[in-house]
């Protein structure tokens, strides 16, 4: 029988660990190599977990989730010829607050206010007349649910109805909050609050896990190296998170993960390409509006290793001729396939990137796919403006995120399945194979480009 | 109308054989489980124009044209960078973002015309003496319809479904001076024809054959080139120049991996698609009197011609640089627009007379100008 390695052992063997690795932490220069980004790419510092298992829902959310239920008045304004009058977007588009970060209702994760989500949405499910009709839904339908679609779908609930899918939404947010804590602190720069890991157990590592993880109890101290701060907490109505931490500052210093209490679970480096699922388990939408079941097919493809086809997959998303809701596309992975469980993704949520700079979209794709090993759910606009090798403008859309890579030229690419087929549609234009890189840029601002500017992750 | 259909046979064999690319092999990737694959570093931080393709063939006696800069003098066009305008250098027509609005006035601004219900703007063109907004049925159901304008007068006129040659639903376009090139359904088949604005009277030009089509028409002083491609999967692509109710394929391009062609008095140029999971990049070429000059990399799709020379788009090479609207005016090789640095791309450059307007989007921020360029 062996013998299990003496504490003394373990802190012997961690140290020569980070002695290894430091010429590996970041220090800035090129990223054409294995090393993590700095400057304006994430600002990388060891913590103790790798994705986020499920956040436990604890009084505080259930009660701040009630509120926010609650909130919603039992009668909507009457809906005149289409028309979705503000009261109703004021009804319907509201934002809860867990641990710290907002998350609002149909748009999810965000550091705008819910003013500011309420504003944006007015805008954007206004009648032409009287305003810009820049967001005039007016192009090819491919898939996604436009605002105006939800508030509609939404509206057309009854009370009890519409307090059930709210507080199923809503709880499966609180859920990822650790989740998206982590993100926002390793792709974005924003510290950690000071008691994170002693609140989020589920965000530590486990002494069974693989390398690189250590003992849940001796990380619970605050999992930032950096000098710990308060938690950067965003009630409802503030405004977008002053604490952050500058993107644009010097890397951290390597002796700062000398300091963390244990062996950093974060990759400081990545492979400089790299993808998952396979190029044949790919589809076309057959189906205009199906790019949501299509990316569900083969997402779950991906992880079931069994083609269930896009129809078994529309009625999972509770897909219909307007479309398929991104908060649909999370709550499928997360009950339909692994890529949600800890050693993956950890639990899909919906997350705005409007925020993310080119940089931080290619790191939290690095992350997405070179460490949790997970598919990420693009939600672009499909205009020839962002994807120029498409013949027309196509609306709101779903791909798949599947890889990154820096290419010969030094441009960061992502890769991704593309379900829209534009030649089974439309007949006078060319094949367009369904396995495609892209420019980073080019997908974060087609994603940005969508009333939406979400992605599931 | 003889309409690409979904040829299953051919598009398997297709597939098999024409979709042979390294880094993308089915079967390859990692299941659940697997490790990513790492790889060595990258060492160079960007290539010169010179950098050839490796699956793409050159022609025997290649040279490579080095890029210098020669700006030109551009300006910011009017309204928002959300939507596409373009100008003539006097009226500017611009398209709501989707598509739902377009407007036409001299110096910008001007009416928002709407969309007819359940259709959507598909395209834009504009010459020194028309103005054409082309209706697209966002399913491709029905016919396309273009609203030609006519800058002289302001007078307006359709071009749709009772016209002699009437728009397909779904289809390339182009304009130059009073000419207006389209996809016409005849019969059964798929053909190009082309429109004198001034006359209204249509001719009926190339016809495809079946399971065949054609897109990205180009036209120029020196003709009108296209891409015409079968139903495979992919698509067997050939860039060919159009003249009446023939076309011939622009020599040297390998085959079926043409993108796009343009014609100029000393010669032609053409893209071709090295990769097809990277069906954004392209690789330009020229074909002059003395050979075949390679142009670099560009953005597919996005080739015009423009007064004396062809312009097409590169992505910003590196992820700090910028983004460039190349030029080749026939002997040389230079760079007519510069975005600002940072994740830097363009959008479709649109001529119109001798004006050019292009899109740019870069960390820096997002603008729309416009220049001559002669």
């Amino acid at each position: 029988m062996r013998r299990r390695p003496r504490p003394r052992t373990i802190a012997i063997g961690a140290l020569i660990v980070l002695l290894a690795a430091a010429p590996f932490v970041p220090r800035g220069g090129g990223d054409h190599g294995v090393i993590s980004p700095s400057g304006d790419r994430p600002h990388y510092v060891p913590r103790a977990a790798e994705a986020a298992g499920y956040s436990k829902v604890t009084p505080a959310m259930k009660a701040e989730i009630a509120r926010v239920v609650d909130s919603t008045p039992r009668t909507l304004p009457r809906m005149a010829a289409g028309r979705i009058p503000t009261g109703v977007v004021d009804g319907l588009v509201k934002c809860a607050d867990f641990d710290g970060q907002r998350y609002c209702l149909g748009q999810g994760w965000t550091t705008e206010t819910e003013q500011q989500v309420q504003a944006r949405v007015a805008a954007d499910v206004a009648p032409l007349t009287g305003r810009r009709a820049t967001k005039a839904k007016k192009a090819r339908n491919t898939g996604d649910l436009s605002e105006t679609a939800e508030l509609k779908r939404l509206a057309r609930m009854s009370p009890a109805a519409r307090a059930k899918a709210e507080t199923k939404e809503l709880t499966q947010a609180a859920r990822a909050v650790a989740k998206v804590w982590l993100i926002r602190h390793e792709i974005q720069g924003v510290p950690l609050p000071a008691d994170f890991l002693a609140e989020h157990p589920e965000a530590r590592t486990t002494a069974s896990s693989a390398a690189g993880r250590v003992d849940t109890n001796a990380v619970a101290a605050p999992a930032a190296a950096t000098p710990s701060v308060s938690p950067t907490v965003l009630p409802v109505g503030a405004g977008a998170p002053t604490t952050a931490a500058p993107t644009t500052t010097a890397p951290a210093p390597v002796t700062a993960t000398t300091t963390a209490p244990a062996a950093p679970s974060v990759p400081t480096t990545y492979p400089v390409k790299a993808k998952i699922l396979k190029n044949k388990q790919t589809a076309e939408q057959i189906r205009t509006y199906w790019c949501g079941p299509t990316s569900m097919q083969m997402i779950t493809w991906g992880w079931k290793q069994k083609d269930k086809g896009a129809a078994h997959w529309a009625k999972k998303l509770g897909t219909t001729t307007a479309g398929t809701a991104i908060t649909s596309m999370v709550r499928v992975v997360n009950n339909s396939t692994g890529w949600d469980k800890p050693t993956y993704a950890g639990p899909y949520t919906v997350l705005d990137v409007k925020s993310f700079t080119s940089a931080q979209f290619f790191a939290l794709m690095q992350k997405h796919i070179a460490q949790y090993r997970a598919p990420v759910i693009l939600h672009p606009l499909l205009l020839t403006r962002y994807f120029p090798y498409l013949d027309h403008n196509g609306g709101g859309h779903f791909q798949v995120g599947r890889g990154y890579k820096t290419n010969k030229h030094g441009t960061q690419m992502v890769g991704y399945f593309e379900p829209w087929n534009q030649q089974r549609f439309h007949p006078s234009e060319p094949f367009i194979a369904r396995v495609q890189w892209a420019p980073a840029s080019r997908e974060l601002a087609a994603i940005k480009a969508n009333s939406l500017h979400n992605i599931g992750v | 109308m003889r309409r690409l259909t979904l040829a299953l046979a051919l598009a398997g064999a297709l597939l098999l054989t024409g979709c042979s690319h390294h880094d993308d092999q089915p079967g390859q990737a990692a299941s659940p489980g697997d490790q990513p694959t790492p790889s060595a570093p990258s060492t160079s931080a960007s290539a010169p124009a010179s950098s050839t393709p490796p699956s793409t063939p050159a022609a025997s006696g290649t040279s490579t044209a080095q890029a210098t800069p020669a700006l030109l003098d551009w300006k910011p066009l009017p309204g928002s960078t959300e939507d596409s305008s373009m100008t003539n250098g006097s009226w500017v027509l611009t398209v709501g973002q989707q598509g739902g609005w377009w407007s036409l006035a001299k110096g910008g601004g001007g009416k928002h015309v709407q969309a007819p219900a359940g259709l959507a703007v598909a395209n834009q063109l504009l010459d020194a003496d028309w103005a054409v907004v082309v209706y697209q049925d966002p399913n491709g159901e029905k016919p396309e319809r273009a609203v030609v304008t006519s800058l002289a007068d302001g007078s307006t006129y359709m071009l749709d479904k009772s016209s002699p040659l009437p728009p397909s639903s779904d289809g390339s376009w182009a304009l130059r001076g009073s000419t207006l090139s389209y996809a016409t359904d005849h019969g059964k088949d798929y053909c190009l024809a082309t429109a004198d604005l001034g006359t209204k009277q249509a001719t009926l030009g190339w016809c495809a054959a079946p399971q065949h089509g054609f897109s990205s028409i180009v036209t120029g002083p020196s003709g009108t080139a296209m891409l015409t491609f079968d139903s495979g999967q992919p698509s067997c692509r050939t860039v060919v120049t159009v003249s009446g109710t023939q076309t011939t394929p622009f020599p040297g391009v390998p085959a079926c991996k043409g993108a796009q062609g343009a014609l100029l008095p000393s010669g032609s140029v053409w893209s071709v698609v090295p990769n097809e999971h990277q069906y954004q990049r392209v690789h330009v070429y020229a074909t002059t009197p003395g050979g075949v000059v390679d142009l670099g990399t560009g953005t597919n799709s996005t080739m015009t011609v423009c007064g004396d020379s062809v312009f097409w788009s590169r992505d910003a090479q590196g992820q700090g640089g910028p983004a460039d609207l190349m030029r080749w005016d026939g002997s040389k090789l230079t760079v007519a627009y510069r975005s600002h640095a940072g994740s830097a791309f363009l959008g479709v450059p649109l001529c119109a007379d001798d004006v050019l307007s292009i899109f740019s989007s870069a960390d820096g921020g997002d603008e729309q100008v416009s220049a001559h360029v002669s």
